[in-house]
C-alpha cells in the first residue's frame, strides 16, 4: 500500500474548523484573500457571464465551509478547491444549457457578440475572440484549457482534479489549443 | 495574469460578506464533520457492546416459537401474508383445490 504524501497546508485551514466563530471568521477572510479572485476568474472563464460566475463562486465557498472537515490533507488545498469549483460551474452550465444546440460556428459568433456587449468584459478584439473560443469548446477541453492556460496549473494536478490520466489531459489541452488558435487567427 | 473580466465596484467585498452570511445561516454551528467524536473509555465501549449482544440474544430467545416437525404444523403456522403471493394466485389455488375436491368426490372417480 502506498503512503500518500501530506502537503503543507495553509494555517487558516485549522481556523476554519475552530469552535470559536471569531477565529473561523478570521480564517475565512484569510482564505478569501488568497482564493476568492482566482476561483471567480476560473468560473467566469468557464461560464462567461458575471452573474453565473458569482453564483458558482458563492456555491463553491459555501461548500468549502460545509465540508472542510472532510478535506483530507493528502491533496493540496487548491486541488480540492478547484475540484469543487469545477463541479459547481458544471452544475450551473447544465442547468442553464444556453447555446449547446447551436453548431460550433454559430455558438462562437453568439459568444463573441455577448462578450462585445458585456459591460463587465474589458478586452480588445483578440481577447474577445480568445474568450469566445474558450466558451465554445466542449466541456472537458474548456476545463483543461482554462485551468492550464489561465491558472497555470501543472498537468499532474489537473489530472487529479478532473480524475483523468495525465496523457488524456495533455491530449485535451492540445485539441483545445488547436481549436482556439484557429478561432483567434481567423478574421 | 491580466484578465479582461471586470466586476462591479466593491463586488468582491460584498460577495465575500454574502458568502459568509449564507454559510452562517446554512448552519449556525460547525459542520457535523468537524465535530470530533471524543474517544470513550474502552471499558465503557466494551460494556455497551456486550449489553447489545446479550439483549439481542435474549429478545430472539423470547420470540422463538417451537420448531415444527410435521407438515400440518408448518401449514398451521404459516400466515397467508407470509406466502408473498398475489391475490390472483391465491384465488387460482382455491379454485384448483375446489376442482380437485370435485374430481375426487365425483361418482366417476369413485
Amino acid at each position: 500500500m502506498s503512503v500518500q504524501p501530506q502537503f503543507e497546508q495553509p494555517e487558516w485551514i485549522d481556523g476554519l474548523c475552530n469552535d470559536d466563530s471569531s477565529k473561523r471568521a478570521r480564517a475565512f477572510q484569510a482564505m478569501m484573500d488568497v482564493w476568492h479572485q482566482p476561483v471567480y476568474r476560473f468560473t467566469r472563464t468557464l461560464l462567461g457571464q458575471h452573474e453565473d460566475a458569482a453564483d458558482a463562486t458563492q456555491e463553491t465557498f459555501i461548500q468549502v465551509l460545509r465540508s472542510i472537515g472532510s478535506f483530507r490533507r493528502e491533496a493540496k488545498f487548491s486541488t480540492w478547491l478547484f475540484t469543487i469549483a469545477r463541479r459547481k460551474a458544471l452544475d450551473l452550465l447544465r442547468q442553464r444549457k444556453r447555446i449547446e444546440h447551436l453548431n460550433e460556428e454559430l455558438a462562437f459568433e453568439a459568444q463573441l457578440h455577448t462578450l462585445q456587449t458585456d459591460p463587465l468584459f474589458d478586452g480588445d478584439r483578440a481577447l474577445q475572440r480568445l474568450h469566445a473560443a474558450v466558451l465554445t469548446l466542449p466541456e472537458r477541453q474548456k476545463e483543461v484549457f482554462t485551468l492550464r492556460y489561465f491558472n497555470e496549473m501543472p498537468f499532474a494536478e489537473l489530472a487529479q482534479i478532473l480524475d483523468l490520466s495525465e496523457g488524456s489531459v495533455k491530449a485535451s489541452y492540445f485539441h483545445a489549443k488547436e481549436k482556439i488558435m484557429e478561432r483567434v487567427t481567423i478574421d | 495574469m491580466q484578465t479582461p473580466f471586470k466586476t462591479p465596484d466593491g463586488f468582491f467585498e460584498s460577495h465575500r460578506e454574502a458568502i459568509w452570511e449564507a454559510a452562517q445561516s446554512d448552519s449556525h454551528r460547525i459542520p457535523h464533520a468537524l465535530v470530533e467524536v471524543k474517544p470513550r473509555a474502552p471499558l465503557a465501549v466494551a460494556a455497551a457492546v456486550a449489553t447489545v449482544i446479550i439483549g439481542t440474544w435474549f429478545f430472539t430467545l423470547l420470540n422463538q416459537s417451537d420448531a415444527c416437525e410435521t407438515f400440518a404444523c408448518l401449514w398451521d403456522n404459516t400466515q397467508p401474508e407470509e406466502l408473498q403471493l398475489s391475490e390472483e394466485d391465491l384465488n387460482q389455488w382455491i379454485q384448483d383445490d375446489l376442482l380437485f375436491q370435485d374430481i375426487m368426490n365425483s361418482e366417476d372417480f369413485l
